[in-house]
Parts: structure tokens; sequence; C-alpha cells
């Protein structure tokens, strides 16, 4: 049976930190895994599973922003709670600036703790969420004829389907035929819908030529 | 001779009257005694003999008609005798017949007065007879004095002839006459000179005696002796004896007369001894000259255009010598000592050319020798050169009298102007380091190797209270006054005994009561001293007082103390993040647990094991907790600590995981290697710790600032030596710059821009302390290694 709460992960060098956050989240009832080192959590864990991270960020070896940095390469999108044994400003900016949840202090009380995975949890729900999302709209932006993209690529720029003949070449009809395509593909019931599709999946405006 | 007894320029008085008649007697008695004749009177023929022949009477007057032995009896008896012929008889009697008159003058007498007689008669009689007896006796010494001194010039005459043929015969001298080649007289002399025998002699010509060389000479002599204007000469000549042997002889001649006719007389004295002797002096002078010449001591001597009295006062002997004394010999050594080259171009200076007056202590020297009386003396004297240079000479010098005169002055000179400026040297010298030794603030003194004081610096009075005189009389003074507490550590020091010319001098520290009672600190340092022989020459002892610098010593301690405690406030400071870093670890740990707890509390069932759990991992959190900070307490509180046996390796360990958080922030990796056998080590743990923790945050803040990623730490220790405990530091961080290598220990001297620059500098105080050492080099591979000894504990 594959259990579907989300697991909280503690990452810290410390054993007597490790262990009292471990204990105190099992308290929730919440499911916990703990790691040593961030190398280990790479090694271990899984991309596709949910819940969140606390991390350690003074630690030998890869510390906590070292690791931060290694997941968004990786494209995780697990939220990530900073508990630090001492409050390093700089540290906690960066860290917020990439995304992080929260940046907690040792020793950490437990309601902060739990609003913040409760925070967290919620926000990895979204992410996931909105990770399916994309994946659903790039599966309808490939099945797009590379006319049809660079029509789309027009259209996303906000230009007229005059403009986009008089761009391309070809007659204004040609261009609202193509348009229809798209939209159909894209399943979008509206101009803005589809631009709001464009952007989920990163397709860029042409740039016009003045 | 029969009047040697009678002095003749007496008068004669003493007259002797016999007669048998008393009145007779008594009458002539007063008659001539009132006269002032020395009358004997004789009243019978008897006594009348008697008393002639005891002492002859001047003068008799005799009666004839007496008793036994008439007066005509008695003349003649006188007149026989010897010692009484001479003496006037003159007769007295009452028979006026001629018979009588004519017996009396056969009998021998002078005169005859008959009875009655006038007195004035008698006297005129008496007188005349002794003035005739009177002339006769001087008339005869007169005849004897003539014939003596005629018997004197005779006997002179014949011992002058003695004489001179004694003085011929036993001349040393041969004497011979010579005439025409033929020698006509000779004395036994000449037999002995020429070995000839007289027949010889007689006939064979002068010249052939003469050495043939000199023949010429000779004859030619011979000659001017002859000729018509002779003038006595004086030759020497060689003679062959007969036998052959060469003879030197001096010829001293003259022409006399013989037989008529000129002759030579020559007196012919042997003086091939002489000349001999005169081979060895010409010689010995030859010796003495070349001695003189090749002296390297100057030679001369002065003599005197006028003799100088030695009983004039100094000042006009002075004047004397400077007036007519000139040098009439030099040798060549005192020449190029005065400037010049050869001893003759001495020869006429002056007292003054070379003593002038002006030069101090010219006449000093003069007065010494005068006072002497020029016996000789050892003078040092100061001339002039040539060039007008100063020279100091060692000069001995003696006066040659005769007859209370100086005649000359001999005299050697020896230049020791070198060795007088090396004189003058040392003594400026001696001066020099004795004034230093006598200002020295030092307290010193100067033991002799046979004991006693040799010398004691006038300070000892400022630091002791007692005077050099005190020290120098009592040497045990200086132990006296230690105070009986320090006694020992005078009597554990070596006083210089084991010193030698290389090892260091020994030091000890107590304290004196000085004369006001007063305690001062002293710093006493024994050197042995040697002299360029490297003999023992005593032992040099420095006393200081270091009382002051012991108060300061103590306010130094005070105030390193002081900086020790800021520092590790500074270390606080700088390690404060760590330390919250590391107490935070255990509140997480107590906290969670705690919370953790309280929501288990709530649920109605909750699983008693894991409650369990709970409390003990917040137990041991507060125990590590309460470790962190029981250590940095006793880091960082005020507390004195003292000197213990500590364990490097153990303080290591403390020291790290007070540090542990440091680590883990900086992300370093810490590599120990603990020594198994590691000695104890005598410490202040605290102060240790300081500097274990300053270098390894050196090493953190060092490595902090590189780009590396894997930033390492290794701490070895080790035994040194057999006596040292030994800590190396080593990191991989960048290093420090090799120039900066030898600073980094010195006050506030900083790589950081944080940091009071004093972490190093306390680090190596503390090493220094412990009686230990500190340094630090570049790994080869990069980054810093520091050393660090400690005595291990014995």
């Amino acid at each position: 049976m594959i259990d579907e709460r989300p697991t909280i992960f503690i990452i810290d060098d410390d054993p007597s930190a490790r262990r009292g956050l471990s204990h105190l989240v099992q308290a929730a009832e919440m499911r916990v895994q703990a790691f040593e080192s961030g190398r280990d959590f790479l090694n271990q864990v899984r991309d596709d599973i949910h819940g969140c991270i606390l991390l350690d960020v003074k630690m030998p070896g890869l510390s906590g922003l070292d690791l931060q940095d290694e997941l968004m390469k990786r494209n995780s999108v697990l939220p990530i709670v900073f508990v630090s044994g001492h409050s390093d400003i700089p540290d906690a900016a960066l860290a917020m600036k990439r995304g992080a949840v929260d940046f907690l202090t040792k020793p950490v009380d437990g309601d902060q703790l739990f609003k913040a995975i409760t925070e967290s949890l919620k926000k990895d729900r979204e992410n996931r969420k909105a990770r399916t999302r994309k994946a659903d709209v790039q599966k309808r932006l490939d099945t797009l004829s590379p006319r049809e993209y660079t029509i789309l690529e027009f259209v996303v720029s906000g230009m007229l389907n005059k403009q986009i003949a008089y761009e391309l070449g070809i007659t204004e009809v040609t261009v609202k035929v193509h348009r229809g395509r798209v939209m159909k593909k894209m399943r979008a019931d509206s101009l803005a819908e589809l631009i709001r599709l464009a952007e989920v999946v990163g397709v860029k405006p042409a740039e016009v030529n003045d | 001779m029969k009047h040697d007894h009678k002095d003749i320029n007496r008068p004669l008085n003493d007259i002797l009257v016999v007669d048998d008649n008393p009145d007779n007697l008594r009458l002539l008695s007063n008659l001539f005694t009132d006269q002032g004749y020395k009358v004997r009177p004789a009243p019978s023929s008897e006594m009348a003999l008697r008393s002639v022949e005891s002492i002859p009477p001047d003068i008799i007057l005799l009666d004839i008609n007496m008793p036994e032995i008439d007066g005509f009896e008695i003349c003649q008896r006188l007149k026989k005798d010897d010692r009484s012929r001479d003496i006037p008889v003159i007769f007295i009697s009452g028979r006026d017949e001629t018979k009588d008159k004519i017996r009396a003058f056969e009998s021998g007498g002078v005169d005859y007065i008959t009875k009655p007689f006038h007195e004035e008669e008698v006297l005129a009689r008496v007188k005349t007879h002794i003035e005739l007896h009177t002339m006769q006796l001087r008339l005869e010494e007169m005849v004897r004095e003539r014939t003596a001194d005629l018997t004197k010039s005779n006997e002179k005459l014949r011992q002058t002839e003695l004489e001179y043929r004694s003085l011929v015969e036993n001349a040393n001298e041969a004497i011979l006459v010579t005439q025409d080649e033929v020698i006509k007289f000779f004395n036994s002399q000449t037999l002995s000179l020429t070995g000839y025998s007289d027949d010889e002699l007689s006939s064979i010509p002068f010249i052939t005696l003469i050495h043939p060389e000199d023949r010429e000479k000779a004859r030619r002599g011979y000659e001017e002796r002859i000729s018509d204007s002779p003038k006595p000469s004086s030759y020497i000549l060689r003679i062959n004896t007969k036998s052959g042997q060469l003879k030197w002889v001096l010829i001293n001649a003259a022409q006399i007369s013989w037989e008529g006719f000129p002759a030579s007389l020559a007196m012919v004295t042997d003086i091939t001894l002489w000349k001999e002797s005169e081979g060895k002096l010409i010689k010995s002078e030859e010796r003495f000259r070349a001695f003189v010449e090749n002296s390297s001591e100057a030679i001369w001597c002065y003599e005197f255009k006028k003799p100088l009295a030695i009983d004039l006062q100094v000042e006009e002997q002075i004047d004397h010598l400077y007036k007519y004394a000139y040098i009439v010999d030099a040798n060549d050594a005192h020449a190029r000592m005065l400037g010049y080259e050869l001893g003759e171009e001495l020869v006429g200076f002056s007292l003054e050319d070379t003593l002038p007056r002006s030069l101090p202590g010219s006449i000093a020297s003069l007065e010494q020798f005068i006072m002497e009386r020029y016996n000789l003396v050892d003078l040092e004297t100061v001339e002039t050169s040539k060039h007008g240079e100063q020279i100091v000479f060692s000069s001995n010098i003696v006066g040659i009298i005769e007859d209370g005169h100086l005649l000359r002055v001999w005299g050697t000179n020896k230049d020791i102007t070198e060795q007088k400026k090396i004189e003058q040297k040392l003594i400026d010298a001696e001066r020099k380091y004795r004034t230093v030794a006598n200002f020295t603030y030092s307290w010193e003194y100067w033991e002799a190797p046979e004991g006693g004081l040799e010398y004691v610096s006038p300070s000892c009075e400022r630091i002791t209270g007692y005077s050099v005189t005190d020290f120098m009389e009592r040497p045990e003074l200086i132990s006296e006054i230690i105070i009986p507490e320090d006694r020992a550590i005078w009597n554990d020091h070596d006083h210089g005994s084991t010193n030698n010319t290389e090892t260091t001098p020994s030091e000890c520290h107590f304290r004196i009561k000085n004369k006001n009672g007063h305690i001062r600190w002293i710093a006493h340092i024994c050197q042995s001293v040697y002299n360029e022989q490297g003999d023992q020459g005593g032992v040099r002892v420095s006393n200081r007082d270091i009382t002051e610098l012991r108060n300061t010593e103590q306010k130094v301690l005070e105030h390193r103390d002081m900086l020790l405690h800021l520092e590790r406030r500074e270390t606080l400071g700088q390690l404060a993040g760590s330390i919250a870093h590391e107490l935070n670890q255990p509140l997480t740990g107590i906290l969670g647990d705690a919370q953790a707890g309280e929501l288990l509390l709530k649920k109605e069932k909750f699983n008693k094991a894991q409650l369990r759990e709970i409390f003990a991992g917040i137990a041991a959190d507060t125990k590590r907790a309460s470790l962190v900070i029981r250590n940095l307490r006793e880091l960082f509180s005020m507390k004195k600590t003292d000197y213990n046996h500590v364990n490097i390796n153990t303080l290591i360990r403390e020291t790290l995981q007070i540090m542990n958080s440091e680590f883990i922030i900086q992300s370093m990796t810490i590599h120990t290697d603990y020594s198994s056998n590691l000695p104890n080590v005598d410490a202040n743990r605290i102060q240790l710790q300081q500097v274990l923790i300053n270098l390894i945050k050196n090493s953190c803040q060092a490595m902090l600032d590189s780009e590396k990623k894997d930033r390492l730490m290794s701490i070895t220790t080790s035994v040194c030596n057999d006596d040292q405990v030994a800590i190396c530091l080593e990191d991989n961080g960048p290093g420090i710059d090799p120039d900066q290598l030898q600073s980094i220990f010195e006050p506030l001297t900083t790589t950081k821009e944080d940091g009071m620059g004093m972490g190093l500098a306390i680090s190596r105080s503390i090493v220094q302390a412990h009686g230990g050492e500190i340094w630090a080099e570049n790994n080869p591979n990069g980054g810093i290694r520091f050393h660090l000894t400690i005595p291990a504990q014995r």
C-alpha cells in the first residue's frame, strides 16, 4: 500500500537537533525521514515524492544553501524550511530569495515549525498541481506544427492577424485558419487563455524586426 | 860619643863642691846657690867619687887636704875615666906652695885657688871655666857634625854608584852602547833579551840582531843619532834572538860620548808581550766597536770641553753640562733613533740638541743623575729627533769620574716611544674601564682567584648602604646581608666556578637587607674572567638592583593577566556565533523533545517507549548544553588558575569541542592524531587552551578567506627530544607571506580585518612563560603549520 501522506525530510548533521525535530514532527502524526547530510538525502530520495524539507544551514560537506541550489538545478519542487543554528542575515536573505518557505532559528518553537510545515505542504501541493498542468499544456503544445507554433509566438506577442500575415507574407485568411487550429489544439477558449497557457510552458513572444 | 847624654844647649850650672871641712863646704855651697848654680856638696872623697859616677857634674871644686883619698888622687881618678875626664876640676887649697900648684895642674886640674879666697874671685874663675868648657863642648859638637856629614856624602856617592850599577844591571830594559855598529857596552838584560853570550855580543855587528825588514829603519835611526844635531828618538823594532825567535822591542835612544867619540845609548824594552796584548786589545776594541755599532740600543758618549767638578751645586752642574757637554761617540742605532743615519753625524752635538731644557723631564733626569753622583742610573728621557719628534728613551747612563771631575758620560738608549704609547693606552684604557666600572649603576666587584676582592664599584653604597671599604675589608659582608630566606639561593649558586669562556654567566636572584633595613632584590651574575693566556683571573660579579624591575614585573604580570582576559573576551565575541550554535543544538533537541512530549500527552493513547525516548533525549541534551557552558565558563572566567598537570591530548579534545560549531559553520574538517604515550606538562590549562583556540581560530579565519571547499585542519601531538611535548597544527589554507612569518608573533600584527592583532603575540608570551617555543612555517603544499613545544613534566 502506498503511503499517500507527505513526508517531512529533516536534514541536520547535529544528532540532538535531528532527534528533537524528528520527535516533534512524529508527535504531530507526520511522516518523518531524517538525514545527517545533504548528500545522503540526494542519494536516497526520489524527486516525485511529496512533502517538505527541514534543512540545517551549516553542515560539513554540502551546506544547506548548497543543497537548495542543487535541488533547484534538479527541478525539485520540495519546499524548504531552513532551521539554522544561528541567525545569519545574508544566509537567510539568500535562502528566501531562492524560494525557501521560511528561515527559522534554533531552538525552534513547535508552533512556528508546524506553521511553516503546513505552509510548505500547501505549497508542495500547489507546486505539484502546477507541475501537472504544465505537463498537460506541454502535451498540447507538442501537437502544434512548426507553422502553428510560429503563429502562436506572434499571437503571444500581441500582433493582429493582418500584421502577422504581413510579417509572414501570407494572406490574412491563412493566418486566421492557423490561429483557429492553434486555439483548438491548445484547447483555449479565448485569446487570454491561450496567452496564459503559452506562458505556463514558456513560449516566448516573437521578436519583430522593425 | 861620650857626651851624648849631655845637651850642650843646656846652661852649665851643675857644680860639685868637695871639702871635708863643713864650714868651707857650707860657705861655698851658699855662695854658688845664691848665684843660681845647682850645688852638690860632697863632705868626703868617697861621696865625691860616687856623685860623679852617678851623674857627672859640669864643674868640680875640689879640696886637696882630705883624709883617705886626697884631692890630687881624686882628680887623677876622674881623669882616667872617660865619663869624667872632660869635667873641669878647680882645686881649692890652703897650701900656697908652687909644688902643690904644679902637682894640681899635673893631676889634671884647670885652676888653683888658694884659701882664704875672695868670693868674687872664686865666682869669676868658675864662671870662666864653665864658659870655656861650654865653648869646648860646642866645638867638639861641630867637629862631630862635620865628620858625620862627610861620612854621609861619601856613603851617598858610594850608594849612587851602586844604584846606577844595579840599575843598569838589574834594569828591565836591555841597555847597550853602540859605536860604529859595534856593541861597546851592554848589560846582562841584553844577554837574556838576545840569547847571545858575552863574547858573541862583543864580536857580532849590532845590525845582525835586527829583523831584516827593520834593519834600514834601525840604521837610519842610528845615523840620525850620531849626526851633529841628534835628537833622542823612540821607535819600535823587531829583533831576532839567537834561537831565531822574533821579539818586538821599544828602543829609546840618545847620543852619548863614549871614549871621546859619539855613540848611541839604547834602552831596549821587550814589548813582545805588550804587542801581543795590544793585538788582543785591538781585537777586544774591535769587538767592542762591533758590539756598539751593531747594537740595537743606542750607545753614546759625552765628554766636556771643560771638566766638570762634581762638588758644584746641582744647578751649576746642569748649566755646565748644557754649556760644555758634547757627543764624542754615538753608534748608528742612536743616530737612527734620532732620525739620522750614521753615528758620526751626532758627534759634536750638545746636550741641548738632543735633550733640550724645554722638554719636560730633561732637568729632572739630569738632577737625578747628579744626585746619584753620576753612578749608573736608569732614567726615562724624552729627546727630540732630527724632525722635531719627541722620542721616549729608557736610558742607562754612567759617568766616569777622576779626581772629583766628571770626564765623560756613557749611556745607552732604548726607544720606548711605542711602548710608552701602548703603556699610555693601557693606562687610558684602565682609567676608562675603571671610570666605567666606577660609574656603573650596578654594584660590581671582582673576586681574586686566591680569594678576597680586587675591586668593588662605588655603586655598592647606593644599593647596600655599605661603603667600598666595608666590602674590601670584609668580603663576607656580601653573603651576610642576604636575607635568611634567600641564603639557600646564594649557597646553591655556583659563583662562576663552572664558568668557562664559552658558557653564559651564571645568574641568581635574591634579596638583601641594606644598611637602612630596606629589602632590595639583587640579580647576582657571576662570570669567570680569563686573561689572554686563558688563565683564570678570578670572577667578575655584577649585582643589579632589580627591586624596581621586580615590582614592574609584578605589574606586567597583572597587565598580562588583564590582557589575557581581554583577549578571551574578544575570543568570546568572535566565537559568539558558534557558541550560540553549539548551545542551540542541544536546546533544539530539548525543545523539540519537550514539545513532542506535550503533543503526545494531548492524545488519549500514546506510545510509552516513544515518551521514554523523548525524555532520554532531553536529559542527554541538557548535559551536553551544560558541558558547553562549563567549558566556556572556565575559559572566560576571570578566575586565576594555577599551574597543574595538563594532558595536552585531553586539552585539545576539549578545545575542539568548544570550537566544534565553528568548524561546522566553516565547513571545516578536523583531523587529529594523538600520541598515545604523551607525558603531562606543567601548565596553566586555561592559558594553553587560549593558545590552541587562537591558533585554530587563526587557521579557520585564513581558510574562510580562501575559495577552497575542502577545508582541512590537522592537529598532531608527539614527544620531541624526550623532554618536550610538541603540538603541530596544520591547515590547507592560503598560508602566509614568507616575509610575515617572523613578524606574525609581534603584537598588533594582523592579516585579518577584525581582531586586535594580539592573538599570536599573546600566544607566544604564554608559551614562553611555560618555557616552550612557538613558531610558524608554510606547508610545502600550501597552508600554514604552527609548531608548539612545551617542556614535559619531569
